[in-house]
């Protein structure tokens, strides 16, 4: 279940003016709209699906509390939650240690098939642990640009990074998967 | 240079691949990197292949939107402060309250409305309450207020699984042993120096207790606060006939416990009907006046059948018993009939096969011997009626996202 968010930015624009308006069904559709690829994005980088869940939780009471302050955004929503649910979960991970450690990968097979057939025989598990033997940014950038299907510039702006640093970073990651799959 | 170029070309077949191309397409435009960029892409494209449980979305999901609804309810977005002169019209109570401690104390206090026991600024909350109680107005509905907002914050704690002390007033509801009822809430009451003694159902107390990882609530200590003299609710008419208690179709753990002090009372008149001596919803408990049933969005009506219980039906829709019974405003988990009507995330898999006869008459197609209680979604056999929007990764090569 790879969510996808189409960005339809006037409508978005709209969803968010009635919220910050304190129109709560206008808040419940964001919630719905948004809830699954948050989750997604965060339930990716968080094995534990209780924190995943909270994480994802409070991505959303945060946007409640940024309307009850008036500090809510008025454009790029999704940009806004992506970056919310990124630094939950920085937060929460800064005072551990995030390494995934290399046995838990698990082959997808063992004997040499052609890349291509590995690729495809991969499951949902075996992919989300190859993934999070990334590092961090690593990770980010592949979530929001193949799983999410963000544009360069909205990476850009949820990492913090010019677009040309995502760019070489996007392409370093994915060489990098390549390798720890080919590695098994 | 040409690594420049790859890094560029790259980056435009994620583009493509995101605006519906495929990736053959996308090769086709950079001839000269084809080589490269196919498994690249196709690596790229194992990010799509992490699916998450449709079942664990959809419960996190409504759970999650439980814990939004409460934060709306506690505190309507009070926006603007700058619209002064509107404000002072304003007659709801949080919003005066929310302008009252931004004025008084800052914008602080607007963050720490919405914190909950354990939040660094929860003291304050608490404070702000008590400066508020000091000052000139309607005092008791004030205290109502405020006596909401600990039953709300409770439920959120309970919602996340979250170990805290609380403490909360209200009407005790029901004791069975040690679970109690008080003021909606689940409550084990231990065996032991909890005050406990003596007190009776009707009496209206003040709890303190503290919350646990696993969604329970239990009190510390148990404080009457002042005794009704009314009849303990919600019964019918107490003609003591010796009607079968099994009239009232509910969970066998607790309805044989349902107070053996007002045993008379528990006897529907109309012993020999099937239809519920209860209304389908149960109005609200008596502290807090009338309960509107108001189903998240997205929940679905579900009639109870034959052999379930609340907090099975809690359990394999993901969401707390007390969640269950707040949005359903029930006061009682011993107190549901069969054919009743419930709002719930989703419809779960059927109860399993009863052994007495079962009016279920929503065709389930039965069989389905599962009866492990927690939602556990790692297993391939439980969750039967879950698989109607999503593949769940059994099936390889059917699914589009394969390219060649």
């Amino acid at each position: 279940m790879i969510v996808i968010v189409l960005p339809d930015i006037a409508a978005e624009d709209r969803l968010l003016e009635a919220a910050r308006r304190g129109d709560q069904d206008a808040m419940f559709k964001i919630y719905d709209s948004y809830f699954p690829p948050i989750y997604n994005f965060i339930r990716l980088r968080v094995e534990d699906r209780i924190l995943a869940e909270d994480l994802a939780s409070e991505v959303f009471l945060s946007l409640v509390n940024a309307i009850q302050k008036g500090s809510a955004p008025r454009h790029s929503l999704r940009g806004w939650l992506f970056r919310v649910a990124r630094n939950h979960i920085h937060d929460h991970y800064s005072s551990r240690l995030t390494t995934t450690a290399l046995d838990e990968w698990i082959p997808a097979s063992s004997d040499y098939e052609p890349e291509a057939r590995a690729l495809r025989a991969l499951d949902a598990e075996q992919a989300r642990r190859a993934l999070r033997m990334l590092v961090d940014e690593q990770q980010e950038v592949l979530v929001l640009r193949f799983g999410q299907g963000l544009t360069l510039q909205e990476t850009a702006d949820i990492m913090g990074k010019q677009v040309g640093a995502v760019k070489s970073l996007q392409f370093r990651a994915v060489q990098t998967l390549r390798q720890i799959m080919s590695q098994v | 240079m040409a690594q420049r170029d790859l890094i560029n070309a790259f980056d435009d077949c994620i583009d493509r691949l995101n605006n519906g191309d495929t990736l053959d397409g996308c090769l086709r435009a950079y001839p000269q990197f084809a080589d490269q960029l196919r498994p690249m892409l196709m690596t790229g494209q194992v990010v799509q292949r992490v699916r998450i449980d449709p079942m664990e979305m959809r419960a996190a999901q409504a759970r999650g939107r439980e814990r939004v609804r409460l934060a709306l309810q506690q505190n309507p977005p009070a926006p603007a402060l700058n619209r002064i002169v509107p404000l002072f019209r304003l007659a709801g109570l949080a919003a005066s309250l929310v302008l009252l401690l931004s004025v008084l104390l800052g914008g602080a206090a607007l963050a720490a409305e919405t914190s909950l026991p354990g939040d660094p600024l929860y003291g304050y909350k608490r404070v702000t309450e008590q400066v508020r109680l000091s000052l000139p107005g309607d005092q008791a509905a004030l205290q109502e207020f405020f006596g909401q907002r600990r039953l709300n914050e409770i439920r959120q704690l309970l919602a996340i699984d979250r170990a805290e002390s609380v403490d909360f007033s209200g009407e005790v509801q029901a004791i069975n042993g040690e679970a109690w009822q008080v003021a909606g809430l689940d409550l084990t009451v231990p065996a032991g120096p909890t005050g406990s003694s003596g007190i009776l159902i009707g009496d209206y107390v003040a709890v303190e207790a503290h919350t646990t990882a696993d969604s329970r609530l239990i009190a510390n200590q148990i404080n009457l606060i002042e005794r009704t003299d009314e009849p303990p609710l919600p019964t019918p008419s107490p003609t003591p006939t010796n009607a079968p208690t099994r009239t009232v179709t509910a969970t066998p753990t607790v309805m044989p416990t349902l107070t053996p002090t007002v045993a008379p009372t528990l006897t529907p008149t109309a012993s020999s009907t099937p239809p519920s001596p209860q209304p389908t919803s149960l109005p609200a408990n008596g502290a807090s006046g009338g309960c509107v049933v108001t189903p998240p969005e997205g929940w679905v009506s579900y009639q109870i059948r034959s052999g379930d219980t609340l907090s099975r039906l809690a359990g394999q829709t993901g969401i707390t018993l007390d969640m269950l019974m707040a949005v359903n405003c029930l006061t009682d988990a011993g107190l549901i009939v069969v054919g009743q009507q419930l709002y719930l995330p989703f419809s779960p898999a059927p109860p399993p096969a009863q052994a007495g006869p079962s009016n279920d008459n929503s065709g389930s197609g039965g069989s389905g011997g599962d009866d492990d209680d927690d939602n556990g979604n790692g297993n391939s056999n439980s969750n039967r009626n879950d698989d109607d929007d999503d593949d769940n990764g059994s099936s390889g090569s059917g699914s589009g996202d394969d390219d060649d």
